[in-house]
């Protein structure tokens, strides 16, 4: 795909420009006469697809196509083409990087801006790392094939859809994909009743919530006419006053919709139980990738086209409160590590939203996007020795399973200490450079317009990670102190794989934590030129 | 005419809960939807109306007529279906009923802003043929990569034969 053209900016020229093959009113139909005219439309706005058409590409004929060709024992073929479809499109989001090769695609319904290039890059670095997780694991389970690999890449196309979107239509669909992608990777393991039980609930209140998001969506097409984000902000600024209530609900309706997939309180029942029942290569991704795209839409919705709208801020304060409350006090109970894990993303959540809260004039986008970045790594890593832990006929997944691991693999469990530590967020790991913006975000907004929400929510947030540090050591004083059970357990499930994963996680998660000047600078090039489209 | 179809479709939802065999029940709410697609075709949306028989009656409904003829759904005896729960049900539609009520009362009306109708195309349903493969052109390929994971996995689900497990 041709990214390079006449007249593309630099990489420091940040101004987005409009791909447009016509000027029009909206409504009116486009002069697409000839031939011609259609393959030039197609030639100007598919090189902001790149690295999306690449993965379709390689999900497609690398992972479906080799499916059928390929005999038994050698399907995790089918894993390294995805991991080929990956390289491609990190190529390609380079190219786009480099080029600057930023602008409006596709009639206002797509944007190439750095927030998406971003978000981009690391969700193809969560399907790097859930591929590499995979190859191993799949084996295990005795699940290995083409489609789950594929499902992995179009589940990417979707979040990259969504984080690229300003149009609710595009937002919608995009959400779609990565969502069905889910439904499907989620009860992957069909022998499992748990991974059965887990599809069941994620696919019936993931439906429930798209439903819920879609009335909202609708609503405000009703009250503004218009389904493009910005058309949506003017219009909205200038409402009058008795449509007041009825925008209100609409953005109660998207909180909700968009709630159940940031797994925030109160719309989280379904996390823990579809965390532990997914494949953890797949509970990782979803933990991350997920919550990382439905984060973008909240990001693009609450500080780009409802600024204007009173009462949000109210409503999302509370379901920040929540989410820390009951996301922590339930990880306390925890005995599987899994179900841990999964609080533990549910009170993440609640980090990320303050970042939210705290506005794009005080650095709230770019401390979610770095949190989100930090975040991706620190959980992966996590999750890295979980699957080392799941062996042929051991599940591996409980709090006991760790007892003496540091007498048994004392690389592995000093590793899994250091994601434990930034998880909790103990510097000098990457985990309290990211608590460290977000709180950094919340004390500036503070200063600048104090509110009583806005300080219930840092002490919140500040009680919460004490709290946090004590269920994370559960699993650490298990390492250190725990009394193994049994001596003749097999070896740990080592493959190239999850070691380039344990090293990559491991890596970012320490020269993030020493050097955090990169991350940080990367996050404000993610919040650079917002909503200039 | 709005008001003749309006009663065709509550009519016809009555039947729907108080019939005791279960294809009556299926056979009434195809009327329910075959009134309100009649109802859209007077709020000169043709294409709407056309959608609502072709997926939810031509599909759906057929879905459901096959699912009763399969499952022989008559041993469950007619009347157990629909004692249990009534009373919870009654309470519910009248707090809903209330709710429409009052707001139908009061009369919030918001301000709707005129959406544009285009001039010169022939009725709504090109219209939206417009719309699908140009402005919205992106997310209209988008959807078919999202129906083919649809098919991915409901083949995944229903193949037959599950490997065996030896993990």
């Amino acid at each position: 795909m041709e990214t390079t053209g006449a007249g593309i900016p630099g990489p420091m020229d940040l101004i987005p420009r409009h791909y447009f093959f016509y000027t029009n009113a909206m409504n009116e139909p486009f002069p697409l006469k000839t031939v011609a005219d259609t393959l030039a439309y197609f030639g100007q706005n598919m090189g902001a697809l790149g690295p999306e058409l690449q993965l379709l590409l390689w999900a497609l004929i690398g992972c479906m196509i080799l499916e059928v060709l390929l005999p038994d024992q050698s399907k995790r073929l089918t894993g390294y083409a995805a991991l080929g479809g990956i390289a491609f499109a990190s190529f390609h989001l380079y190219k786009i990087y480099v080029n600057g090769f930023l602008g409006v695609f596709f009639n206002e319904t797509t944007v190439i801006d750095p927030f998406s290039i971003f978000f981009k890059a690391l969700f193809l670095a969560a399907a790097l790392l859930t591929v590499l997780l995979s190859l191993r694991f799949m084996e295990i389970e005795n699940e290995q094939s083409g489609e789950y690999y594929a499902l992995i890449l179009l589940a990417t196309i979707g979040m990259m859809v969504m984080v690229s979107a300003i149009d609710l239509l595009t937002i919608y669909i995009g959400l779609e994909l990565m969502a069905m992608s889910f439904y499907i990777l989620v009860g992957y393991l069909r022998r499992n009743r748990l991974s059965n039980e887990a599809s069941l609930k994620i696919f019936l209140l993931g439906a429930f919530a798209s439903g819920i998001l879609l009335y909202g969506f609708s609503l405000l097409y009703g009250l503004t006419g218009s389904t493009q984000l910005s058309v949506l902000a003017r219009q909205l600024a200038a409402a009058p006053a008795q449509n007041r209530e009825m925008i209100f609900l609409a953005v109660v309706l998207v909180i909700v919709g968009l709630g159940f997939k940031i797994a925030a309180v109160p719309f989280h029942m379904w996390a823990p139980d579809a965390y532990q029942g997914a494949p953890t290569p797949i509970t990782a991704f979803l933990s991350v990738g997920s919550k990382a795209a439905a984060f973008t839409v909240m990001l693009r919705l609450f500080l780009g086209s409802f600024v204007s709208v009173k009462g949000w801020f109210l409503v999302l304060g509370v379901v920040a409160l929540m989410t820390f409350v009951v996301g922590n006090l339930a990880a306390l109970l925890q005995t599987n590590v899994k179900r841990l894990l999964a609080y533990s993303s549910i009170s993440h959540a609640a980090y990320i939203l303050l970042g939210l809260l705290a506005g794009r004039e005080f650095g709230g986008i770019a401390a979610s996007s770095g949190y989100l970045l930090i975040y991706t790594f620190m959980n992966f890593g996590a999750f890295a020795v979980l699957i080392l832990m799941r062996r042929k006929g051991i599940p591996g997944d409980q709090i006991a399973d760790f007892n003496g691991l540091i007498f048994r693999h004392p690389v592995i469990a000093s590793l899994m200490l250091i994601f434990l530590l930034s998880l909790a967020g103990i510097p000098p790991t990457a985990g309290f450079i990211a608590k460290y913006m977000v709180f950094a975000a919340i004390i500036k907004a503070y200063m600048a317009q104090p509110s009583a929400m806005l300080l219930t929510l840092a002490i919140a947030g500040a009680v919460a990670a004490v709290v946090a540090l004590y269920y994370y050591f559960l699993i650490v004083k298990a390492m250190f102190t725990g009394e193994s059970q049994a001596e003749d357990l097999p070896a740990l499930s080592f493959s190239p794989g999850v070691t380039a994963a344990i090293v990559i996680t491991a890596g970012m998660t320490m020269w993030v934590g020493i050097f955090p000047d990169t991350i940080m600078r990367m996050a404000a090039y993610a919040a650079s030129n917002w909503g200039a489209w | 005419m709005f008001y003749f179809l309006a009663a065709l479709a509550v009519g016809f939802s009555i039947m729907v809960v108080i019939t005791r065999i279960p294809v009556h029940s299926a056979l009434s709410l195809g009327g329910v939807l075959i009134s309100i697609a009649a109802i859209f075709i007077t709020l000169e949306a043709e294409f709407l109306s056309a959608v609502q028989i072709l997926v939810y009656v031509g599909g759906i409904m057929v879905l459901f007529l096959f699912v009763l003829m399969l499952f022989s759904i008559e041993k469950w005896g007619g009347a157990a279906l629909h004692t249990r729960t009534w009373k919870t049900a009654v309470a519910l539609g009248v707090v809903l009923a209330g709710e429409l009520l009052f707001f139908v009362w009061k009369g919030i009306t918001p301000s709707l802003p005129q959406i544009a109708t285009p001039a010169g195309l022939g009725g709504n349903i090109e219209a939206m043929g417009w719309a699908l493969y140009q402005r919205y052109l992106l997310p209209f390929e988008v959807a078919s990569v999202l129906l083919l994971v649809a098919i991915i996995g409901a083949v995944l689900f229903t193949r037959k034969q599950i490997p065996k497990d030896n993990g």
